[in-house]
């Protein structure tokens, strides 16, 4: 059975299919909230939110072959959603350690990786979202727009700010790091 | 390969190796929440029916409150009649942006001298003497202070003055090499960039004289423009050490930014890769800008590479649009543009093979209007009267751009009523806004 009927059969209050669509995407769902959240409780009820949303007004989906970005929609607006609830304090808890495949250069690889950290860290929220819809799911920016309902220029200039610190941060870290940055602000 | 690029190209696989995809341990839990909602039905969903655009606007679907509604519309009632006392007893303001009536030209002129003229009738009045040594008149958007600004090498004050010259009051501080000068909207602040020693800065004054400060932007300033929401759309340099503009055409380091008036809020709207801007100037509405892409070819209508285009950027969505110039000539170059007062047209000077003339054309594109006369000597200055229905010109007739020049109110509503003004100015005169 194909995802098309997973989704026709949901939309007629087949729980079971519903359960089997989730499962197709929740662990990718479930990273990137962990990525935009930077933490493990918040993220679950982001997630949670958005699946029960999506179960909910299942039978609004007018486009079945949407399924998957509708569902991304809704987990991405929940986490926002979350994060204005807690009147954006800063979340100080950090990632779980990795247990991801392995690189060519370890050492390389862990620096990288703690200043991926560290950058997702320093970005407000709202670019954190953008920049992991624009990296981990490889949306382009209309698209990120569209997930987030907010005017493409404004993801745009979303992406545009989150460029200029991550630039900012290899800057800091090595100085011969490019001509730097299109777009770097005081 | 830069480090940058070797880092963003490893940011997806970084990503995945920092939040690990794997079914979170919670997920029966959530299929079983799930499954303790019911579906609403789709018939009951609006999306079902209409069109995204319609349903994903706020609805109001509490019962009618009649009795607040009532209160509500009998104090509103009260207040307009209140308000339409008040009003009644006050000197009627243009807005501060928009079509205004025309009011009285107001320039400096050659024996240093301050004047009024009105070209409805002739008629002259000093505002200032040449002993008063008040600069450039620039009148402020509700027609009723007049801003005088040096124009001069050394540090001087600015003035301020009602329209008629009387209550002149200095301001705070001491400016050289003023490049652009803008009242705010509520008309309690002059915007103006100068040389601050190291670069071009935004300075906020106070009209009253009280104070000043400048914009810690830490980017040099070229141009600026207040929004009709406060805030100043402003071309800088990109990067902090840069300089904006710089001669060498190849070379883009000015974006367009906004900032509030504090300077807070910096903001990039058109980053420099994508911005190679001479002139920008708000719509009256604060919604979009029009702006100027620079000629980065040799400069010549010869070698137009990419020669002066209009562009239209819509502050809203971000999106910018090039004005289409399907009915402009092959060749043709613009330096400067700006929106009517009414937002529906754009004045700029009009560079063709066969020869200059200031022009307009409908703010969504179509034919170029040219207006008067050709260009005769370079340094020709133009800008839109109030009330949008006319053009004033100025054609200096020599080489010395300062020197001898002709005046000129052009028809912009293709009625070819143009009309030379008797006339001697050094400068464009500023028109002042007043009530229609």
């Amino acid at each position: 059975m194909d995802q098309r009927e997973l989704v026709l059969l949901a939309q007629r209050g087949d729980h079971d299919a519903f359960a089997t669509l989730a499962g197709l995407f929740v662990a990718r769902l479930d990273a990137a909230a962990r990525l935009i959240l930077r933490d493990h409780d918040l993220a679950r009820d982001a997630v949670q939110d958005g699946f029960i949303r999506a179960w909910r007004s299942l039978p609004s989906l007018r486009d079945p072959d949407r399924f998957e970005g509708w569902l991304r929609s809704l987990v991405a607006r929940s986490c926002i959603d979350i994060l204005r609830r807690r009147g954006r304090r800063p979340i100080e808890v950090g990632l779980m350690a990795t247990d991801g495949p392995s690189v060519d250069d370890p050492s390389v690889a862990t620096a990288d990786r703690e200043l991926l950290d560290a950058i997702l860290r320093r970005l407000p929220p709202e670019q954190r979202a953008v920049v992991v819809l624009r990296y981990y799911f490889d949306l382009e920016v209309p698209e990120i727009a569209a997930t987030l309902a907010i005017p493409v220029g404004t993801a745009k200039s979303r992406l545009h700010r989150s460029m200029t610190v991550m630039r900012a941060a290899l800057a800091d870290i090595d100085p011969e790091a490019a001509p730097l940055a299109k777009g770097q602000l005081a | 390969m830069t480090t940058f690029e070797r880092f963003e190209r490893s940011i997806p696989k970084l990503m995945t190796e920092l939040a690990p995809a794997r079914v979170p341990e919670y997920f029966d839990d959530m299929l079983r929440e799930t499954a303790s909602h019911g579906q609403r039905p789709a018939w009951s969903y609006p999306e079902r029916w209409l069109p995204v655009e319609i349903t994903a606007r706020p609805l109001s679907t509490r019962s009618f409150p009649w009795r607040p509604l009532a209160i509500l519309a009998l104090i509103a009632l009260l207040v307009a009649a209140g308000l339409a006392v008040y009003i009644g007893s006050q000197t009627r303001l243009p807005p501060p942006f928009g079509v205004a009536g025309n009011g009285v030209l107001l320039y400096h002129a050659p024996g240093g001298a301050v004047v009024s003229f009105d070209p409805k009738t002739g008629s002259q009045a000093t505002l200032a003497s040449a002993a008063d040594h008040r600069g450039e008149p620039f009148p402020s958007r509700d027609g009723q202070r007049v801003a005088y600004i040096p124009r001069s090498d050394e540090w001087a004050q600015i003035i301020v003055s009602r329209i008629d010259g009387s209550e002149a009051t200095p301001l705070a501080g001491k400016y050289r090499g003023i490049e652009s000068v803008a009242w705010s909207p509520d008309g309690r602040q002059l915007a103006i960039t100068s040389f601050d020693l190291i670069r071009k800065s935004i300075t906020i004054i106070e009209a009253d004289g009280s104070a000043a400060h400048a914009l810690d932007l830490k980017h040099d300033v070229w141009q600026m423009a207040y929004l009709a929401d406060g805030r100043l759309a402003i071309i800088a340099a990109e990067r902090p050490r840069d300089s904006c503009p710089v001669e060498d055409p190849n070379v883009s380091p000015c974006a367009l930014f906004v900032v509030n008036a504090d300077g807070t809020g910096l903001d990039v709207l058109i980053p420099a890769a994508d911005f190679h801007g001479l002139k920008i100037d708000p719509s009256p509405d604060g919604a979009e800008l029009v702006w100027v892409e620079w000629s980065i070819g040799s400069g010549t209508i010869e070698q137009p590479d990419a020669p002066g285009r209009l562009h239209v950027f819509d502050l809203a969505t971000g999106v910018d649009r090039r004005v289409p110039d399907d009915a402009f000539p092959a060749l043709y170059n613009i330096n400067r543009a700006g929106f009517s007062p009414d937002g529906s047209a754009i004045l700029f000077d009009f560079f063709e093979v066969e020869g200059d003339h200031w022009a307009v054309v409908p703010a969504t594109g179509g034919a170029p209007m040219r207006l008067g006369q050709k260009v005769p000597k370079s340094g020709t200055d133009a800008a839109w009267a109030p009330d949008g229905r006319s053009v004033l010109a100025r054609y200096p007739t020599t080489d010395d751009e300062l020197g001898p020049s002709e005046l000129w109110i052009l028809d912009a509503t293709g009625g070819g009523a143009d009309r030379r003004l008797d006339v001697e100015v050094p400068y464009l005169p500023t028109w002042q806004r007043v009530a229609r």
